[in-house]
C-alpha cells in the first residue's frame, strides 16, 4: 500500500536530482542539504535522530518503522519512545538495538 | 530541556490517547501540518498517548477524521489551561494584585525610626537632626540618599563615629 503511493521516479526527476548532485558538488554543499537522502545520527545506544523523513509507517515499543527516499528504516529495542516528532525529523528514545534498511 | 518543557507549559498542551489502527498515519497528517508531536509512546496494541501543543490540537480534529481514529483527552497541562480555570473569579486576580501593590508601597517608606546611643538627650537631638534633614515617618525612601545623611550627621556631632 505504501509502495503505491509513492509515484513511479520519473526521467525528468532523476535527471534533476543528479544535476543538483552535481552542483552541490561543485559549490562544495554538504550533500545532506541538497539531497533527500535520510540523515540518521544517534547518540549511544539511548537516542536516534532521523531527519529527512517522510513518515511513520508504524510505531510501538519494540519496532519503529519509518518511510524514507531511500526505503523503510526499522529501528528496534526496548521501551522506545518518540521524544519529539515534526515535520524535520524524529527523535527517538530508548534501549535500542539495531538500526536496519529494509528494502 | 528544561526550558523546551518551560515553554511547552507556558504555551500549553494536551496529552492525548489515539486509539485505532491509522494512529501512525494521525502523527503523519499532523506533522505534515506542522502540528508538533513529543512524548509519544504505545499503551497498547492500538493505543498511543502522546503530548501535542494547544494550538495543535484544534486543527488535530480533522486528521483524526481523515485517519478514523478516536481521539481522547487524558489531561490538559500548562498555563493557559489553568488561567482558563481562574479566568470567572475576578476577586482573585484583584487580591493578587492588591497584594503586590501593598507589598511594594510598604517596602518603600519608612516606617520607624530606631536610634540606638547611650544616652536619652542624645537620641532625642538626633531625632530633630533627622527630621530637619528630610526624615521621619512614613517618608518614600526613594527620596533618601543614605551615604550624604550620614556624612552630614558625622560632620554635626562630633561624638558620632
Amino acid at each position: 500500500m505504501i509502495r503505491k503511493k509513492t509515484p513511479p521516479a520519473s526521467k525528468k526527476k532523476k535527471e534533476s536530482r543528479t544535476v543538483r548532485e552535481k552542483l552541490a558538488r561543485i559549490l562544495e554543499i554538504p550533500e545532506e542539504i541538497v539531497s533527500d537522502h535520510p540523515k540518521i545520527t544517534s547518540i549511544g545506544r539511548k537516542e536516534v535522530f532521523v531527519e529527512n523523513y517522510k513518515g511513520i509507517i508504524e510505531f510501538s515499543n519494540e519496532i519503529i518503522r519509518i518511510n524514507s527516499n531511500y526505503g523503510i528504516i526499522a529501528i528496534t529495542g526496548k521501551n522506545m519512545k518518540i521524544r519529539e516528532i515534526t515535520s524535520e525529523g524524529i527523535i527517538i528514545y530508548g534501549d535500542i538495538d539495531n538500526i536496519d534498511y529494509v528494502v | 530541556m528544561f526550558l523546551i518543557r518551560l515553554w511547552h507549559y507556558l504555551k500549553g498542551y494536551v496529552i492525548i490517547i489515539v486509539s485505532g489502527f491509522g494512529a501512525e498515519k494521525f502523527v503523519n497528517i499532523c506533522t505534515k501540518r506542522q502540528i508538533l508531536i513529543w512524548d509519544m509512546e504505545r499503551l497498547d496494541s492500538n493505543r498511543i498517548q502522546m503530548k501535542i501543543s494547544m494550538r495543535g490540537f484544534k486543527s488535530a480534529r480533522t486528521a483524526a477524521r481523515k485517519s478514523r481514529c478516536r481521539v481522547r483527552i487524558k489531561a490538559k497541562k500548562g498555563l493557559p489551561w489553568l488561567l482558563g480555570r481562574y479566568r470567572k473569579r475576578r476577586g482573585f486576580l484583584a487580591g493578587i494584585i492588591a497584594f503586590a501593590i501593598l507589598i511594594y508601597f510598604m517596602t518603600s517608606i519608612i516606617l520607624s525610626i530606631e536610634i540606638t546611643v547611650n544616652t536619652k538627650a542624645e537620641t532625642k537631638k538626633l531625632v530633630e537632626q533627622m527630621n530637619g534633614l528630610g526624615i521621619y515617618r512614613g517618608v518614600s525612601k526613594r527620596f533618601i540618599d543614605p551615604k550624604r545623611l550620614a556624612d552630614t550627621l558625622m560632620i554635626n556631632n562630633q561624638e558620632l563615629s
